[in-house]
């Protein structure tokens, strides 16, 4: 978050200064970059390229606070993601696999904690093979990019109360799936889902949901 | 493990937010913060420098192609559908047609039958436009020419059907011949022409019978005969004028147009001229 500099900002970013455009950049591309990822987005760097891009060209339009405007580069990027399902699916030879996703995420540079960290990560990423699009979506977006229900209804097109049962049905899943996957690890072995054993950064601070 | 689909809503958010500590969804809440911090891994450096320089120049060209959107997105602007425009010209076209018919009802010229309804429609809330039938019974009975000849307006006292003013008009060339006539003289004249004048309502009945109860020409040859004070005293107030000059005067009064009257004012001599020499 930006904080109570976002208005300086995002006036300073509507005039086009360098400096704001890297500092929204930087504030948002890792939510986007994983809200791409979650939605099992083939290239989604390219994704979160094209998402920056096409913020920065509709910036002058824009009118609002903190909040407001991350639900609107979300929303830009559920549509940017939508046409990139419309483009693959005429080109079903460029389907990506989720583990080569996975393993497309950068590391920390160790290669023994590289390898762990894309085995955990894989193991995560799958969490989510058993949900569907739509419920998929609603996790991603209320986990990833922490959005109330009201936003992410507002991004999905859908009813607060349908996210609501979405949100319900995809945890349950979820708890389903780690079930069955967190007692058999990479290695066979029986183990509980927990914060430690596998390395990957200390994720950004969350908001208390309101 | 509780199932979260038993979970409040408040409990699910904090579940997806990872701060659900509590043993039954700890597990859950962990592989969340998992998921999340997987997810949220920053780009490589040489991606975050790539996207940051695309996005200098987009916002170099954002002012130019923005205005360059905007003009060729108004160049394909799509004409509103004939079908939602429809009801908007149906509507101003009935107000239109709705403000000439009221135009024309304000100023009376429309067909006396749509006048009469419109008039009637709008006199239910207060407007008050010409109505035919008001007009009739205003100007239609008026006798042609009165106005031209500087006559007063008509009062409803003087609204008579035109069989009625024919016979008016009778009355009135009878009267003047009478008074025209030269067989007659002085006192006699008088009241052969009151007679005439007098001889049409039951006003003028009542007229003649009191003028018959008073007649001028007996207390004029009393007075002439000078006989003494009783016939002076019997008919002082009323023969106090004149005779014959009253009814020639009154007989002008007919004969000029005044049209009948009551007996009062055609023959009789003025009451309020009390004879001097009653004194």
């Amino acid at each position: 978050m930006i904080g109570p500099d976002f208005e300086a900002v995002l006036a300073a970013a509507q005039a086009g200064e360098d400096w704001a455009l890297e500092a929204i950049y930087r504030d948002l591309a890792a939510l986007v970059l994983g809200f791409c990822r979650g939605r099992g987005a083939a290239d989604p760097e390219d994704v979160t390229g094209e998402v920056f891009v096409s913020v920065i060209r509709n910036l002058h339009r824009f009118k609002g606070d903190e909040s407001s405007f991350r639900s609107w580069v979300f929303t830009i990027a559920h549509r940017r993601l939508v046409d990139e399902r419309r483009w693959r699916a005429r080109r079903p030879e460029d389907t990506a696999d989720p583990d080569d996703v996975a393993a497309a995420q950068p590391g920390a540079g160790d290669a023994e904690e590289d390898a762990l960290a894309r085995l955990g990560d894989a193991d995560v990423t799958r969490l989510l093979d058993g949900l569907t699009d739509d419920q998929r979506a609603v996790v991603v977006l209320r986990v990833v990019a922490d959005l109330p229900v009201a936003d992410v209804a507002r991004i999905l097109g859908k009813r607060p109360g349908a996210v609501k049962t979405l949100q319900r049905r995809a945890l349950a899943r979820l708890a389903r799936n780690l079930d069955v996957s967190g007692r058999s690890g990479p290695d066979g072995q029986s183990e509980p889902v927990t914060d430690e054993g596998v390395s990957f950064p200390e994720p950004p601070a969350m908001t208390e949901l309101s | 493990m509780r199932n979260p689909a038993d979970r409040r809503h408040d409990e699910i958010d904090a579940l997806l937010s990872g701060l659900d500590r509590a043993p039954e969804g700890a597990e859950l809440a962990a592989a969340l913060r998992r998921l999340r911090g997987s997810l949220t891994q920053p780009p490589a450096d040489d991606v975050t420098s790539r996207h940051i320089e695309a996005m200098t120049d987009a916002a170099v060209r954002a002012p130019v192609m923005g205005r360059w959107r905007e003009r060729v997105a108004g160049l394909f602007v799509r004409p509103e559908p004939a079908f939602r425009r429809a009801p908007r010209w149906a509507g101003l076209g009935i107000l239109s047609l709705l403000g000439f018919i009221g135009g024309l009802a304000a100023a009376g010229a429309l067909p006396d039958p749509a006048q009469r309804i419109v008039a009637s429609t709008v006199g239910h809330v207060g407007i008050d436009i010409p109505n035919p039938s008001d007009e009739g019974s205003e100007h239609g009975n008026i006798p042609e020419g009165t106005d031209e000849h500087g006559e007063p307006p008509v009062t409803p006292a003087d609204d008579h059907s035109g069989d009625v003013g024919t016979e008016n008009n009778e009355h009135g060339k009878t009267v003047a011949s009478v008074a025209q006539d030269d067989s007659l003289e002085g006192c006699e004249h008088g009241m052969a022409v009151r007679d005439v004048a007098s001889s049409k309502n039951q006003a003028d009945e009542d007229a003649v019978g009191h003028s018959q109860d008073h007649d001028p020409c007996a207390a004029a040859d009393a007075e002439s005969s000078d006989e003494g004070d009783e016939a002076g005293d019997e008919g002082g107030d009323d023969a106090g004028g004149p005779p014959a000059s009253t009814g020639l005067d009154r007989a002008d009064d007919v004969r000029n147009g005044e049209g009948p009257g009551s007996g009062d004012e055609h023959g009789q001599p003025p009451r309020s001229d009390p004879d001097p020499d009653d004194d």
